[in-house]
């Protein structure tokens, strides 16, 4: 039980695991262990859950560096990753979008410990109400992964892994913060991992008084979010049986087409029922029983947008022989979406099925990984997506893989019965072509590269053949097309008490039919993440700079470039008490991440977190 | 489409599974218990052991971390009577015969390592399921360097680790390089084999 225990010490001190360079370490080692014989210690790094990383573009935020970097919200923290772009139509809690390697906003699927959360209305997740302090590791991957994760994953996934009692310990957390417009968080959570069971909760409350989210507002968009994450699992007869439950409630003020302040309330969460078993040593079966929400209500009117979901996801993992796993699924969903939106909506419900196979093999230098999935949905009938993928191990310092991958996005609710609804569409289609570059320079030194290609067919696009003003309807319709291509170079610098992350990307998102740059996605990014830690205290810096981009793919506004530099200070006043603060936008940058909408200026912030975790002495 | 992806799928495998073959010409001979047993390029951090011939293994003995962390104690005793750890030496016939014992111990397990090592690959699935434990493993070496008698004295609480654990050692099946400081006795063994998962 000692193993497992360090085992999750080492998974809350997750660093930005990006690389598995070495696939394969077996260090002899003495271990100070309880019997006096020398053990073989065999190691091997861990492999991100959501895709592997010796095929694919994956970072990992772990615990540590999700307090380190003092995100209020989880788009705070992506921003820094390069490849994702974030638009913003305002301050805190304001509808936020997240661009994955120039692909539409709702190109990129969200799970939260397993259960996608992307609303069935409009396909792009509410990335503001998502608190950091529920969250114990997010897991992005670049690229499309439809064949495990079906529709939506053309851009790409992020995982969102809430926080876990480690084995036989007793985790109590608590931590006030304060800062610019009013902004304040409380959070208190309890965690405790017994022997075969563990079980534990965490509260938070986000309030702040935010700015006028519009160019020209004069009162305040306050935002208020209220997030608990609880779980209770345990093991009976070989079954491991966990139910947890994540929900964000609240209430965003934000102002209408016609600049009038109004408010909606906000609900996004999800409720898993998971029960893994190993029913024979090669063969390991998950059964997750997923409900999803994402609600919003206009306290104004009575327009709202609903989803609730149903999920059920069944997947097998087999291993034959010494190198080979095979993945078998089966997934199904039953959607219920309603919305009503100036005086017109729908009530629809939707089902989804779908059977994938994937097998990964690996041996020696070499890995292999093929993929399947079959989609059935009840609008557009049967879609196949499918993954190969090859990975060669050059030497021990650096690897390459070349992958190819289709993927889709099903209409959404609101595509095909709101606003210019059409139930005959078919779902966006994609073919990604991509390849990669690992090296581990030297003890301290990481790089990466990456170059991919990604087509997009099919896009849903509002067509009016005579214009707003004419007589003729207009309607949704299958009738874009995209072309990204990209290259992305990462830098990582590890060395005592320095951190040095540097990512860029240049891309080239275009729509082929007017060959116009997709909006409010940039063609070049920088990020740089630092720190310095020593002893009790460390400073870090992160830094985004970004070139320009049109506002909407019709209107000729152009967004300019801008360069966004964060201060991150910690200081350990006690073992347990840990002070935070954060200048945000240190330089006071005006920039705009939506025509109209204002972003914040310079802000302060300040945290005070209370942290003790204690472990009981394990029985032999 | 589905047919073409099979198609390619398939050849994909086969192409793989050719390079694997020619790629495992030698370490299939590697594996042939007769041969002396060397690391594969699979191992990143090679530790400091012996790899070469019997008169270097012998000389170098004591520069493996496995002996020179506990020169005077074994980490592993054999007991001919119940194969449990037996660490006092006060049990022993003599210091001498004590002494020579322990390090005939110690050289087992070195190669016994050392092959594993050479053998080890984590297994996927525990991989991917961030599956880790510690197995104790227990076995004889027969007179003649087999591994005999392989079993599970405490589990990992994951059978594939388990499993893996005493597959990796059926592989190994003799050490050549200690058989002739047996001198005709056979020998009972524990190894734990810990499996952990790192970041990297």
């Amino acid at each position: 039980m000692r193993a497992r225990g360090v085992h999750r010490e080492n998974h809350v001190k997750l660093p930005v695991a990006v690389a598995t360079l070495a696939t394969l370490s077996l260090p002899f080692a003495t271990h100070a262990a309880d019997d006096s014989a020398d053990p073989v210690i065999v190691t091997a790094t861990r492999t991100a859950q959501t895709a592997d990383a010796t095929l694919a573009a994956v970072t990992v935020i772990g615990r540590e560096q999700i307090e380190a970097s003092q995100a209020r919200d989880v788009a705070e923290l992506l921003r820094f990753q390069a490849g994702l772009d974030i638009g913003r139509a305002g301050g805190p809690g304001q509808q936020t979008s997240l661009f994955v390697r120039g692909t539409d906003s709702n190109h990129v699927v969200v799970l939260v410990d397993g259960v996608r959360i992307n609303p069935g209305t409009i396909g792009a997740p509410a990335w503001q109400n998502l608190d950091p302090a529920m969250i114990d590791r997010i897991e992005i991957v670049r690229g499309p992964r439809s064949t495990l994760y079906g529709s939506d994953a053309i851009g790409g996934v992020v995982q969102i892994f809430t926080r876990r009692a480690a084995a036989n310990t007793t985790d109590v957390n608590a931590g006030v913060s304060d800062g610019t417009f009013n902004s304040r968080t409380g959070t208190v959570g309890v965690h405790h991992g017994g022997s075969g069971w563990r079980a534990g909760v965490d509260v938070s409350r986000i309030t702040s008084d935010g700015y006028p989210a519009v160019i020209g507002g004069t009162s305040d968009s306050g935002y208020a979010n209220n997030s608990v994450n609880a779980y209770v699992g345990g093991s009976v007869a070989g079954v491991d049986a966990e139910l947890s439950h994540w929900q964000a409630r609240g209430k965003t003020d934000y102002y209408d087409f016609s600049l009038a302040p109004v408010s909606q309330d906000f609900a996004n969460g999800k409720t898993a029922l998971t029960l893994k078993a190993a029913p024979a040593p090669v063969w390991a079966t998950t059964l997750r029983l997923g409900q999803a929400n994402d609600h919003i209500d206009q306290n104004q009117s009575s327009d709202f947008a609903h989803t609730d979901r149903n999920t059920v996801d069944w997947q097998n993992d087999l291993q034959i022989g010494a190198h080979n796993l095979l993945t078998l699924g089966a997934y199904d969903a039953r959607e219920h979406t309603e919305a009503v939106s100036f005086g017109t909506g729908f009530d629809v419900y939707t089902s989804t099925h779908a059977l994938y196979i994937q097998n990964q093999w690996k041996q020696g230098a070499q890995s292999l990984l093929a993929a399947w999935r079959t989609t059935h949905h009840d609008t557009f009938g049967t879609h196949h997506t499918g993954e190969l993928a090859y990975g060669y191990q050059f030497t021990t310092a650096t690897r390459a893989y070349a992958s190819y991958a289709t993927a889709f996005r099903a209409p959404d609710s609101t595509d095909r019965f709101g606003y210019g609804g059409n139930p005959a569409l078919k779902p966006e289609s994609s073919r990604n072509a991509e390849l990669g570059v690992r090296t581990q320079l030297s003890a301290t030194q990481q790089a990466y590269f990456q170059v991919f290609q990604n087509r997009i067919r099919d896009l849903i696009n509002y067509v009016d053949p005579d214009g707003w003003l004419g007589p003729l309807p207009g309607m949704n319709q299958n009738v874009d097309e995209a072309m990204i291509r990209g290259a992305e170079l990462g830098y990582r610098y590890l060395r005592g008490p320095w951190r040095v992350n540097v990512e860029g990307i240049s891309q080239n998102p275009e729509n082929l039919a007017t060959h116009r740059q997709l909006a409010r996605r940039a063609a070049h990014s920088l990020t740089l993440g630092s720190s310095y830690t020593q002893q009790a205290f460390s400073l870090g810096a992160d830094a985004l700079a970004t070139t320009s981009r049109w506002d909407s793919d019709y209107a000729s506004t152009r967004l300019a470039g801008y360069v966004v530099i964060s201060l991150l200070a910690g200081y350990r006043i006690a073992p347990d008490w840990q002070l935070r603060g954060r200048v945000e936008n240190l330089f006071n940058e005006h920039y705009v991440l939506a025509e109209g909408y204002r972003t914040m200026g310079r802000a302060y912030f300040l945290q005070l977190e209370y942290r003790r975790a204690t472990h009981p002495e394990p029985r032999e | 489409m589905m047919r073409r992806f099979v198609l390619i799928s398939v050849l994909l495998h086969a192409g793989m599974a050719a390079a694997v073959l020619i790629d495992r010409q030698r370490p299939l001979q590697f594996a042939a218990p007769e041969i002396q047993v060397t690391l594969t390029g699979r191992i990143t951090q090679p530790p400091a052991r012996p790899d070469s011939g019997h008169d270097a293994r012998a000389e170098s003995a004591g520069a493996t971390p496995v002996i020179t962390s506990t020169p005077d104690a074994p980490q592993l005793t054999s007991n001919a009577s119940d194969g449990r750890n037996n660490p006092e030496p006060a049990n022993r016939p003599d210091a001498a015969q004590a002494g020579s014992d322990a390090r005939l111990v110690n050289d087992l397990l070195a190669e016994l390592h050392s092959a594993f090592a050479a053998r080890f690959v984590y297994p996927p699935l525990a991989r991917l399921h961030g599956w880790q434990g510690r197995v104790r493993v227990g076995l004889t070496i027969e007179a003649d360097g087999r591994l005999s008698e392989l079993r599970v004295l405490s589990s990992s609480g994951y059978a594939i680790l388990d499993r893996d654990a005493m597959q990796t050692l059926a592989r190994i099946g003799a050490l050549p390089l200690t058989r002739t400081q047996l001198e005709g006795r056979s020998r009972r063994l524990e190894l734990p084999v810990i499996y952990r998962l790192i970041e990297s």
